[in-house]
């Protein structure tokens, strides 16, 4: 005799359908973070941008954070993903982790900065054309984690 | 059909979909608002208005109350949807409870 089952609900199927086709995906606001939250983590970093700069009137970071801690992690290795977590503790501050892989991205490896290279790396940063938020971001995150040592060294501007 | 198996569900732009009542509570929201002793003005009059929820929205969402029912009986087969509405269908389903 066939065992008849309950119907999959509209939401799951929904789900489903919009995982399958991400690559599509812009705007998502209006859309409960709570179903994101089963959606966003199978998208590519490219299909995160995307869907991230076309949302404009959310913030996706309580779904988006973690994500891009992954990918922080997937790029630049546990090891330099725990020292930045040690860090913003130890300075009591928390930087979003998509801002933290721009910053990254980059090339300035936060123990580089830690060891000496920050001078040069900086002068270098300046040097380059670099988008305006990024720099915004750079000159915030290296300000809270290393002005100490920039004072130190007179090199703070 | 007598008129008391139905319910009317209306679309932000008017539109009136009379389905089966057993099809309609599929959605809880609606089974909440058909079964809740005297509370909605909606179980009188066995008809509801959904502001937010256009007309081909409600109607795919019509499609899958009987879809719903049929699978349950055993006739198991796919429920397409098409991407480009799944957004809008996906939160008018998470409002109803579907």
């Amino acid at each position: 005799m066939a065992m008849s089952r309950e119907a999959p609900s509209l939401v799951k199927l929904c789900v489903g359908t919009v995982i399958a086709n991400l690559r599509y995906v812009g705007d998502v606001s209006g859309v409960d973070l709570h179903l994101l939250k089963d959606i966003l983590p199978h998208c590519t970093m490219d299909q995160l941008i995307c869907i991230e700069n076309s949302t404009q009137d959310v913030d996706l970071s309580p779904v988006t954070n973690d994500l891009w801690k992954r990918f922080y992690e997937q790029q630049f290795g546990e090891e330099n993903m725990m020292l930045v977590v040690k860090r913003m503790k130890q300075k009591r501050v928390v930087f979003k982790w998509k801002k933290l892989y721009e910053v990254e991205l980059l090339g300035y490896s936060l123990e580089e900065k830690v060891t000496g290279g920050g001078s040069l790396s900086w002068a270098v940063l300046y040097g380059q054309h670099v988008e305006e938020k990024v720099r915004m971001t750079v000159e915030i995150f290296f300000g809270l984690f290393f002005v100490d040592k920039w004072i130190q060294e007179d090199l703070y501007l | 059909m007598k008129k008391e198996d139905t319910v009317k569900l209306v679309s932000a732009e008017g539109f009136e979909f009379v389905v089966d009542k057993k099809a309609a509570m599929v959605s809880h929201t609606i089974r909440n608002m058909l079964t809740s002793p005297g509370s909605f003005a909606e179980t009188q009059h066995g008809e509801v208005t959904f502001p937010e929820i256009s007309t081909p929205i409600l109607e795919k969402i019509c499609q899958y109350f009987y879809w719903s029912l049929q699978f349950a009986s055993g006739k198991e087969t796919e429920f397409h949807i098409e991407p480009e509405i799944t957004l809008e269908l996906m939160m008018a389903a998470n409002y109803l409870h579907t």
